[in-house]
């Protein structure tokens, strides 16, 4: 008598590679998402930078601005002008008006401190140093004004968020931290809708 | 002995205008080159910076034509062979055209020179749905509508003037003349819009805005926006998201919404109608011919409903 054992009608062998199947394509998947995945990190700062975007209020975000529009009118000039002509000229942040108000009550003056490059100690440097009379709603500021031994498009803006903030001995690096100014960068790099670079 | 003039024949006429003809296109090269800079923009304010500073030393010329969306813009086959007729390019570069880098590398100028008009922009984090979205952290997503504030504007127009100027250095003392002509313009309607707030007391104006674009324009009056309303440009919210927008437009205290002069919408109605809150209109300049004193024109309609909202909304 002849046998012949009959399998259960079922559908294990082919779940199974169908199984195996998605798998290699989700496999496959995640390889080619992760090979063309940009990496979208941010540039870690110093502990004495700030970040433009992320770490200022937008008060201080406003003012920032300002003061990089007017550092290129600043270009203009053969000597930093005195803050009164800059005023007159209708240069934000130096006029005081409705937006001052608004954003801090900021004191300009035109000061010269101790300069420095990258190599180290310079030639004394001109600065505009705005005093804020709000500290809760944005610090005090330091634009240091085009100098002939500095790089014309490298703007320098610090932030003291200190009451009756001190200003620093020098622009050294060293000065600035001990005072408690802040040097603020604005990073043109990563973000999900700047795909250029 | 009389002389008789005989004119000349057609034949000579034809030879002569041949050969002038002929001296005018052996010519034309150097006309091209001194005088002939095509400049392309993506955006209704570029062309009008663009404009204001190359003055008649170059040719402006948009790549979206005019009535098209520049939030929904598909290039067609024309618009990309414009491409080829240009020097260079000047882009907003951070989210409002990047169209324009798959129609420069469809077109037959795949290297033509851009100009990143932001290169030396301060940037604000985007606000509403599309910073949610991408669940990065904050500030990941850029606001790209630093086309919509005087101070931004002037920046852009700063970079747009020195990068000119490398590419022409024939006219780029006109160009940064121009240049500083203009943000003298622009910085004077600032001006006169804060003045006109010089009485008013510095409150805190809780401000919600329609779309997105408005922040890099109430920061130069001071005023943070506390909410954004719609999930992307253009795009409805769903009747669920709006009654959640209303719940959050009254739990916040909103005293002012500022909508857009180009997208008229009874949500927005709706919106007003529940919350009770002021809605004011904007530009966002971006629909409708180009011309030179555009941004100008719906820069100063913008200055002046920010000043009328904060003068009508302040006690």
């Amino acid at each position: 008598m002849t046998t012949v054992v009959v399998e259960p009608a079922g559908a294990g062998h082919e779940t199974l590679w169908l199984l195996l199947a998605a798998g290699l394509i989700l496999a496959t998947s995640a390889l080619v998402v992760g090979w063309h995945g940009r990496d979208h990190h941010v540039a870690e700062l110093a502990p004495h930078q700030l970040d433009a975007r992320r770490d200022l209020t937008s008060a201080e975000q406003g003012l920032y601005a300002d003061l990089r529009v007017a550092y290129d009118e600043l270009l203009f000039y053969a000597e930093a002008p005195e803050v009164a002509e800059l005023a007159d000229s209708g240069l934000p942040p130096f006029i005081a008006d409705a937006s001052a108000a608004r954003r801090g009550h900021h004191r300009w003056q035109r000061l010269t401190l101790a300069g420095a490059t990258d190599d180290g100690p310079a030639a004394a440097a001109v600065v505009y140093y705005g005093e804020t009379a709000e500290p809760e709603v944005a610090g005090s500021l330091l634009l240091a004004a085009p100098a002939a031994d500095t790089d014309p498009s490298d703007v320098r803006v610090w932030l003291n968020r200190e009451a009756g903030a001190p200003l620093p001995a020098s622009l050294m690096p060293a000065d600035l931290a001990k005072s408690g100014w802040h040097l603020v960068v604005a990073q043109f790099d990563a973000g999900v809708t700047r795909e250029r670079q | 002995m009389k002389q008789t003039i005989t004119p000349p024949s057609r034949r000579g006429r034809r030879a002569s205008l041949g050969r002038w003809l002929m001296f005018a296109l052996l010519a034309l090269p150097s006309v091209v080159l001194a005088d002939g800079l095509r400049i392309g923009v993506t955006l209704h304010p570029y062309y009008s910076y663009v404009a204001n500073i190359v003055g008649d030393h170059a040719e402006v010329v948009p790549l979206i034509p005019v009535g098209f969306n520049p939030h929904a813009f598909e290039p067609r086959a024309e618009d990309i062979q414009r491409i080829a007729t240009l020097d260079v390019v000047v882009i907003n570069g951070i989210g409002h055209d990047d169209f324009v880098d798959r129609m420069i590398a469809a077109s037959d100028s795949p290297d033509l020179p851009i100009i990143e008009a932001n290169a030396r922009v301060p940037l604000l984090a985007a606000s509403g749905m599309s910073a949610l979205r991408s669940g990065e952290d904050s500030g990941a997503v850029v606001n790209p509508h630093t086309f919509l504030s005087i101070t931004a504007a002037i920046a852009q127009v700063n970079t747009i003037a020195r990068e000119l100027a490398e590419l022409a250095p024939e006219h780029a003392d006109d160009f940064r003349t121009n240049a500083r002509r203009y943000a003298r313009t622009l910085r004077g309607m600032r001006a006169r819009a804060l003045a006109r707030l010089a009485e008013s007391p510095a409150t805190d104006l809780r401000v919600a805005t329609i779309h997105g674009a408005y922040d890099y324009l109430l920061r130069e009056f001071g005023v943070e926006v506390t909410a954004v309303v719609e999930p992307a440009h253009g795009i409805e919210p769903s009747p669920s998201q709006l009654k959640t927008t209303i719940d959050t437009l009254n739990e916040l205290d909103v005293d002012v919404i500022f909508s857009e002069m180009d997208f008229p919408s009874t949500y927005v109605d709706t919106i007003r109608r529940e919350s009770g809150v002021r809605l004011y209109a904007l530009s966002h300049i971006s629909y409708g011919e180009y011309s030179a004193d555009r941004f100008e024109k719906d820069m100063a309609h913008n200055l002046d409903t920010v000043v009328d909202a904060i003068l009508e909304t302040t006690p």
